[in-house]
């Protein structure tokens, strides 16, 4: 068992509350002198999907694509410079594919013995609980997770 | 993102009033325009936007849903509108069904990117 955590993953997805999540890891590895990488998956699955049901054309996915493929690469740059901060390394690592599935293989080959994620969204309804990949990356993760609540102290807390 | 997080009741309209393909999608961003404040270059914008993206394939999905949408710099966030057709409209769908249910979404050039 991975206690105190030596491996811990934090999945970016541009939420506010996955910004809150990083801190928390930063924080965490800190204390745990724990190895830290920050990690944002661009949904490539979801993308296609649209396509196929006929609601994007293939130029919209392109350009929809490189949006997200650029959110990920400021949003690990700013978890990088968070860390920094603290005086944390860490490693950022992109990924496309879906969230989920791309998430487990990482956790997998990393060794990581802690996964933080930002918020679980409320569920409104079954299907809405089957179609966030927080959820089903909560339900499917090999090694423990941690769900840090969108919380601004956490925030003030990192800032002072 | 929640479709309830960027939906409040003036963004919904039953039933529409216009019947042709054209009309129900200014219907649509008149709606949103006049739920939002924009100014008539702000409307036209998004019109466009709207009208230039249709022009590359029908958003016409099937079973009697459309879902018009484009990108703008008139919107900093995700914003759309909701409104249902009491007649079926002509919007080409692939399965040849004409549509009732609308869904217009206008997304920002800007991306999420925000927080940082």
């Amino acid at each position: 068992m991975g206690v105190p955590f030596k491996q811990i993953v934090v999945y970016l997805d541009g939420s506010e509350s996955s910004m809150t999540a990083i801190m928390y890891g930063i924080k965490l590895a800190k204390e745990h002198d724990a190895k830290l990488t920050a990690v944002y998956v661009v949904n490539t699955r979801a993308l296609s999907e649209l396509v196929k049901a006929g609601i994007f054309v293939s130029v919209e996915r392109d350009e929809y694509q490189l949006d997200l493929q650029l959110d990920a690469d400021r949003y690990l740059r700013h978890a990088s410079r968070l860390a920094q901060q603290k005086q944390v390394l860490i490693e950022t690592v992109k990924l496309e594919g879906t969230v989920h599935v791309v998430m487990k293989e990482l956790l997998k080959s990393s060794k990581a013995d802690l996964l933080v994620l930002g918020g679980v969204t409320d569920i409104r309804s079954r299907r809405e609980e089957l179609a966030s990949e927080t959820d089903r990356m909560l339900r499917t993760s090999p090694c423990p997770v941690l769900v840090v609540r969108d919380d601004d102290d956490i925030w003030l807390e990192f800032e002072a | 993102m929640n479709v309830l997080d960027v939906l409040d009741r003036n963004l919904v309209k039953v039933p529409l009033m216009h019947t042709d393909k054209q009309g129900v999608i200014t219907e649509l961003v008149e709606i949103m325009a006049k739920a939002k404040g924009y100014s008539s270059d702000q409307f036209e914008d998004v019109l466009n936007a709207v009208l230039d993206r249709e022009s590359l394939g029908s958003t016409g999905i099937g079973n009697g849903i459309a879902i018009p949408h484009a990108k703008s710099d008139v919107v900093e966030h995700v914003s759309l509108v909701v409104g249902i057709s009491r007649l079926p409209v002509e919007f080409d769908a692939p399965d040849g069904q004409k549509s009732r249910i609308f869904f217009l979404g206008i997304g920002s050039f800007k991306g999420s990117f925000s927080t940082c």
